[in-house]
């Protein structure tokens, strides 16, 4: 010892006591005795089912394998064995296997994504044989048995098992697996019920898939809603993949057209913007404005705005707007309210937001604020250019008209159930906010009703026994290359409610890009409407045969179209105008006394009660 | 005639380290083949990809070690100042945008493509040779805290504060304790540690807790079980790799937990191939080959005739020592987990450039004792 260096051998007794520490430590876990095979480390987490609404499976984990062989570990000698073993196993060619065995990289896979039953069978002939140097792996096992079945609602999940989209993505942190609550070597997540029914979307994408290819489309897309609930019942994106092999696909069948893709919806909104003016008070179902095949203004700058009208619909009011799908009309009716309340009004309807219906990248849309307006926009909104929506928006913003005005919030997921069974969370549904009052919700559902008429765009959505009520629309497309509207690309769309009396269901649908001989919404959207309202009514079992409308005859039901009637049972009078009322004057058989000057307020006897000859009916006008 | 100061010498350094250095190169980069094989395959890449790329690695070292062993140790003193000045210039990089490269959440290497550097791998060997120099310089007034000891260890402050910026406070932790034990062997007071911990510990703690991957790492380490799918996986899998071994290994280039149970298996976790691999038996004849390196590297500084050289092969011995046993340690689970390569095991340029420079400077020192002033130095 050189006194020199004491300070020195500190250091290195120190370094020494740490390297013996450790070494210790080293000999501890060496001569421990065997510890357990390294294919049972960990948990093994199992991701939560997906099912619709019935309990029908969508997405599940099953136990896969990936099974590697070791090359270096092997016997040579026992090639033929290995071989014979993986094709009992395993499938596929004995001489394959056995080239793969003989020569090759030392770390191959023999099969991959291998079920539960034959990877242990291969893993049980192994040891039995006593034969080590395959290696089997536990993977990422989701299977979707329903295929490509509400692929986009469903989505799919990349590697590590993780949500990528749809629902897969959107319910992450429910369906992912918590190791923290393990039970044994096992972990599970919870399950999703989504709201959407597997029969009704089987049906609808098969009535989808034909009217894309009756019709050369690029896509369809459809969406049926509970009008009451704001759950969505199916949710179409044509073209659609499969899930199980989403990386076949590519980006154009993946992009989800419901809740994804926005576009300017054409004449459809004219539904919203109508709905629009009316609550907001700039016109009432009464107003008037003359179509002369164009519409035309001179704004302050001295620019003249012209916007054309398919045809010379003449004097139009609401429902002749509606009907005829009117885009003059339209155009001059947005001219009784300021941009700014329009815009308002129109994002109150969920236009230019998320609509929150629990889906992974749901779109907003496009609605520019007022002050980048330029003259043309207010009259091109109204009749639906000028801003983009997406399918489900559309969809959301009908329970408004099913609800006294009462916009709800779309909902995709039912309820989250847990591994005992138990409901974690259970949705209901989400009243947004009021956009307008009842009357001007049952006022556009009225007029709606017309557009069925055989004078309006949707007669082809018309259901004899079955109130509906529609609108279509035929929208342009910008050309991206010549940022114009193109002559050629059009979104062919119809939105339906029904029954007309009390709503239960929404369909919307939207063929975009078709190529066939019609590109009109009420050409070929409105019958593919039809059809799914018939499904949807024979499904769910709606009841028809309450069809008023067109039995009758038409307008004769429906307040403002046409002159009061009273026949033997009292109709609701309250709101209309007293210019109609004046054929009651000529009525012989009943007293008909009208006070005051405007619209019905009150009428005597109430709705529903029985008029018989000689009765004195009072209505009181203001 | 020119009367020389110092007879030219051609004398040959001590081929018994030079042995040990090169035994432990060789295996180091055959056991990074046969553990990163199965991994770099389940990268599809070759199956040599890491050990090629590391190999490659070796022509610079080579040449590294060649100019710290064999150019004079005074030239490397006369560069001294300028080393540190410049390494530490090189510490502020990795911030710099469009230089800077953040990995794994910290921002400690600067480059461009696939040329990346690391500096604080360049500031450790030339740290100890700083304080080598400047120690050895001022060993008269070390006793005077404020003109002896304080430059040099505002240098060290600076290069912590650095490093712990970049997030790696491993590093940082093992240059503040290089720099204590080069303090510590130079005589600084013991009233100067008492000072430095005083300060450190709390500032230790402070950082620990304030940074969430770092406080679960350490829960990870105190308490394995705690949660073993996450924060101390790499610890458990290198645990069940080094049961798997066993006392005599299964083989070399026959361990299979290494395909893919082991994350990182090439860089930092290597040493749980080894021990897989070559068991028990394996990890004692490593700690061996160290113990003989480091008792050669101590027969150097030892015979050194001046403090700079003592010093300087003692503090690069302490360097590679000192970090060989910290990732040794975490390996076996008796540290919490860090980012500290195992020198010549573990794949990175920047990491065996250093490592090479810290041996070639211990080689140097027992190739040139120096002359000294004609007596052994007090130490």
């Amino acid at each position: 010892m050189d006194k020199r260096f004491i300070r020195q051998y500190i250091v290195l007794a120190v370094l020494g006591v740490l390297g013996l520490s450790a070494l210790w430590r080293y000999a501890a876990f060496a001569l421990a005795p065997e510890a357990e095979p390294a294919s049972g480390e960990g948990v093994i987490e199992v991701r939560g089912s997906i099912y619709d609404r019935d309990g029908r499976l969508l997405a599940v984990d099953t136990d896969l394998y990936d099974i590697s062989a070791w090359r270096p570990s092997l016997d040579p000698a026992l090639v033929d064995r290995y071989a014979g073993l993986c094709q009992t196993h395993l499938g596929g060619n004995m001489s394959d296997y056995r080239t793969r065995l003989a020569s090759g990289p030392d770390f191959f896979y023999l099969a991959r994504r291998v079920d539960g039953v034959n990877a242990r069978s291969f893993q049980d002939a192994l040891s039995e044989a006593g034969l080590s140097g395959f290696r089997l792996d536990r993977v990422s096992g989701r299977v979707y048995p329903e295929k490509d079945l509400a692929a986009h609602l469903v989505g799919f999940v990349g590697t590590e098992n993780k949500g990528l989209a749809g629902a897969e993505a959107a319910f992450e942190d429910e369906l992912a697996a918590d190791p923290s609550k393990a039970r044994g070597s096992y972990s599970y997540g919870q399950s999703v019920y989504l709201t959407v029914d597997a029969d009704l979307q089987y049906r609808l994408e098969k009535l989808c898939a034909e009217a894309m290819d009756e019709h050369d489309a690029e896509a369809v897309v459809m969406v049926a809603m509970e009008a009451r609930t704001g759950a969505v019942s199916a949710y179409v994106s044509l073209p659609d993949f499969d899930p199980n092999r989403f990386l076949d696909s590519d980006e154009h069948e993946w992009l989800d057209r419901v809740a994804i893709y926005a576009y300017e919806p054409g004449s459809v909104f004219k539904v919203y913007s109508m709905a629009s003016l009316l609550a907001l008070g700039g016109i009432d179902e009464h107003s008037g404005f003359v179509c002369d095949g164009s519409y035309e203004r001179t704004v302050t700058s001295g620019e003249t705005v012209t916007i054309t009208c398919l045809g010379s619909h003449g004097l139009v009011d609401l429902t002749k707007i509606l009907e005829y799908s009117c885009n003059a009309g339209a155009a001059y009716a947005s001219d009784t309210v300021a941009g700014l309340d329009f815009y308002a009004k129109i994002r109150e309807f969920g236009f230019g937001e998320r609509p929150g219906a629990d889906l992974a990248g749901e779109s907003p849309g496009v609605f520019r604020k007022p002050d980048q307006w330029s003259a043309r926009t207010k009259p091109t909104v109204a009749m639906g250019q000028e801003i983009l929506v997406t399918a489900l928006q559309m969809t959301a913003a009908a329970t408004t008209l099913a609800n006294g005005g009462v916009l709800l919030r779309p909902r995709t997921l039912g309820r989250v159930v847990d591994r005992d069974g138990q409901v974690s969370l259970a949705t209901e549904p989400i009243a947004v906010r009021r956009v307008m009052d009842e009357r001007s919700a049952a006022t556009i559902l009225t007029a709606m009703e017309a557009v069925v008429l055989d004078t309006g765009t949707g007669k082809r959505a018309r259901i004899e026994d079955l109130r509906m009520s529609v609108k279509t629309g035929t929208a342009q497309m910008i050309d991206p290359r010549t940022r114009r509207y193109s002559d050629t690309d059009f979104i062919a769309s119809t939105l339906a409610l029904f029954p007309s009396e009390a709503p239960e269901y929404i369909v919307y649908a939207a063929i975009i890009k078709p190529r066939g001989a019609s590109t009109y919404g009420g050409r070929i959207a409105a019958p593919l409407v039809k059809d799914a309202a018939n499904i949807v009514a024979d499904l769910y079992g709606l009841a028809r045969g309450e069809s008023a409308s067109v039995a009758h005859g038409g307008r004769i039901m429906l307040p403002g179209l046409g002159p009061a009637a009273i026949g033997q049972v009292m109709p609701d009078l309250r709101g209309v105008p007293k210019r109609l009322l004046t054929p009651l004057l000529a009525r012989t058989d009943i007293t008909v006394e009208i006070e005051g000057e405007g619209w019905v307020v009150e009428q005597e006897p109430e709705p529903g009660a029985s008029v018989n000859p000689g009765d004195t009916i009072r209505l009181r006008l203001e | 005639m020119f009367e020389m100061e110092r007879p030219p010498r051609a004398r040959r350094g001590d081929p018994a380290m030079l042995a040990g250095l090169a035994l432990l190169a060789g295996v180091g980069l055959a056991n990074l083949y046969s553990s990163s094989y199965g991994y770099a395959m389940v990268l599809g890449r070759p199956p040599s990809y890491f050990a090629v790329r590391q190999a490659l690695w070796y022509i610079p070292a080579l040449v590294v070690f060649l100019a710290s062993a064999y150019i004079p140790l005074d030239f490397w003193r006369d560069k001294a100042g300028t080393l540190i000045m410049v390494s530490l210039a090189l510490l502020v990089l990795p911030f710099v945008p469009g230089l800077g490269i953040v990995k794994n959440g910290a921002a400690r290497w600067f480059g461009y493509g696939q040329l990346t550097f690391q500096p604080s791998e360049l500031y450790k060997p030339v740290l100890v040779l700083y304080l080598a120099h400047i120690l050895a310089k001022k060993r008269e007034r070390l006793k005077d805290v404020v003109y002896g000891v304080l430059p040099p260890a505002l240098v060290v402050v600076a290069g912590v504060a650095l490093v712990l910026l970049q997030n790696d406070f491993s590093t940082a932790l093992l240059i503040a304790a290089l720099a204590l034990g080069l303090f510590w062997v130079s005589g600084v007071p013991l009233v100067f540690f008492g000072a430095a911990a005083s300060v450190g510990v709390p500032l230790l703690a402070l950082n620990v807790l304030t940074s969430d991957y770092r406080l679960r790492r350490v829960i990870g380490f105190l308490a394995p079980d705690f949660d073993p799918a996450d924060l101390s996986y790499q610890v458990s899998a290198s645990a069940r790799a080094i049961k798997a071994g066993g006392l005599w290994g299964k083989g070399f280039g026959q361990g299979t937990l290494k395909l893919r149970s082991v994350p990182e298996i090439q860089s930092d976790f290597v040493f749980a191939s080894w021990a897989e691999e070559t068991g028990l038996a394996g990890v004692v004849a490593f700690v061996g080959l160290w113990v003989f390196i480091m008792a050669r590297a101590m027969r150097a500084s030892f015979g050194a005739a001046d403090p700079y050289r003592s010093w300087l092969a003692f503090g690069m011995a302490l360097y590679l020592g000192l970090q060989t046993l910290i990732n040794v340690s975490v390996v076996a689970g008796v540290l919490p987990a860090t980012g500290m390569p195992l020198p010549f095991f573990s794949s990175g340029g920047s990491a065996l450039l250093s490592v090479s420079a810290a041996a070639g400077f211990m080689y140097n020192v027992s190739r040139d004792p120096g002359a000294g002033e004609g007596r052994p130095f007090r130490g």
